[in-house]
């Protein structure tokens, strides 16, 4: 089973600057786990790197290795172990400057459980995303936040 | 033992209330009612306050989200918590309140011994010169019965007055953010064009008039002073924002305003990022 929680949001920046900022690894990963924990691993020498990257929800630890594919407009990462979970971040057009948009896809096993667990695992990721594109958002229209 | 005993409230003779103003404010009165004040939010609430060290020793205007409907209870979190991290003697706190609240019998009363006074500009200015701490809620009525769906967004409706003053006054604003408190009434729908086209923005400064569910009322338009539904609540204070120094002496307004209530959004964010699940926390 798999569930997908997706968030977008605008940011008043010309659509080159945010894409820059939203595809690179090294800054957006830091935003999005900021209420985790996450560390660079490697270049993997193809393009790829790979990350560690756990967000805290309560007691358990979610997430894992993941490897990080960046493009001009999208970056995207899927565990290589820990938590089977994909992401997708995508930049567009806007007549504000542009938009970002975030897509999380969690797998976890079970029937009646597993699809409790993913009701739950698909809100908790979309407050971690909304958190982690407004971060995003500040970040890009007024400098790193204090 | 009392530790479940309601707070007295002790009320003025008929027709005399407690003043509006920092002379309102009960400190002794305060002191008697934290410890079972502390015990109902920890219980009823599972209240977390943090930050409290970002506040600078000076006076300084409190800017927060607030939420629940008329009942406001992350408003009384932050009184409790600020009168016990800063002690009943320190330096006071007065917060504004929509006249909904201050006007209402017994709820007003204890709102003024807490230290709360009724909204205005003039009277903010007045407490700030006195030396005191003030806690203002810019989005009013209209962030206090915002849909529960936007329940952790900033909605201070393009209120800025809350700038100005703290600008004027030459003072900074110490962000508070707070989630949970629209969890314990549910509003379902934007009030606003309701209050609009019964008059009530213009006739009793209501701005807005949701259908909301709380107890005991059940389904009101509206918000009345009631009883909350037990929520986890969890508030945040930020470092301190200097506007003179960020903004210079002629500031633009509107940058302002979306600089401080993207700064606040991020906060909010961030804490609702916390809840696993809504009301359990």
């Amino acid at each position: 089973m798999a569930t997908t929680a997706r968030e977008t949001v605008v940011v008043r920046r010309p659509y080159d600057v945010v894409a820059k900022v939203a595809t690179d690894p090294g800054v957006m990963l830091p935003l999005v786990a900021g209420l985790g924990r996450f560390q660079f691993i490697r270049d993997a020498g193809d393009g790829t790197e790979e990350w560690d990257m756990f967000l805290d929800i309560g007691a358990i630890h979610v997430g894992g290795r993941v490897q990080v594919v960046s493009e001009s407009s999208t970056m995207r990462w899927h565990s290589l172990r820990g938590t089977r979970h994909s992401m997708l971040v995508e930049v567009s057009d806007h007549p504000a400057g542009a938009e970002v948009s975030m897509a999380m896809t969690v797998q976890l096993g079970g029937l009646v459980m597993g699809r409790l667990a993913e009701r739950l695992a698909r809100s908790i990721a979309g407050r971690h995303l909304i958190a982690g594109l407004e971060q995003l958002r500040h970040h890009l229209e007024y400098g790193p936040t204090e | 033992m009392a530790l479940v005993r309601l707070p007295a409230v002790r009320l003025p003779a008929l027709g005399q209330r407690v003043p509006d103003g920092i002379e309102g404010r009960d400190p002794e009165y305060i002191r008697r009612i934290l410890p079972r004040l502390w015990l109902a939010f920890e219980l009823y609430f599972r209240a977390e306050v943090d930050g409290f060290e970002n506040v600078p020793d000076e006076p300084v205007l409190f800017v927060g989200n607030h939420s629940g409907g008329a009942s406001v209870p992350d408003t009384w979190l932050f009184l409790l918590a600020y009168n016990t991290y800063f002690t009943v003697e320190g330096r006071p706190l007065i917060g504004l309140a929509h006249r909904i609240i201050t006007d209402t019998p017994l709820i007003g009363d204890l709102a003024r011994k807490f230290g709360m006074v009724k909204a205005g500009p003039h009277r903010a200015r007045e407490v700030l010169d006195q030396g005191a701490n003030v806690l203002v809620y810019p989005g009013g009525d209209v962030e206090a019965l915002r849909p529960t769906r936007d329940r952790n967004r900033i909605m201070f409706d393009g209120r800025k007055g809350f700038l100005k003053l703290a600008h004027d006054a030459g003072v900074k604003i110490v962000p508070v953010v707070a989630t949970g408190g629209q969890e314990t009434v549910y509003i379902f729908n934007d009030g606003r064009k309701t209050a609009q086209a019964l008059g009530f923005d213009k006739y009793l400064r209501i701005k807005s008039v949701p259908i909301t569910l709380s107890f005991p009322w059940g389904f009101l338009p509206g918000g009345l002073p009631h009883v909350p539904f037990p929520a986890k609540i969890r508030m945040q204070v930020l470092p301190p924002i200097d506007l003179q120094e960020k903004f210079g002496s002629d500031p633009d307004w509107d940058e302002a305003y979306d600089y401080v209530t993207s700064t606040m959004q991020v906060a909010l964010s961030s804490l609702a990022a916390r809840t696993i699940l809504p009301v359990l926390g």
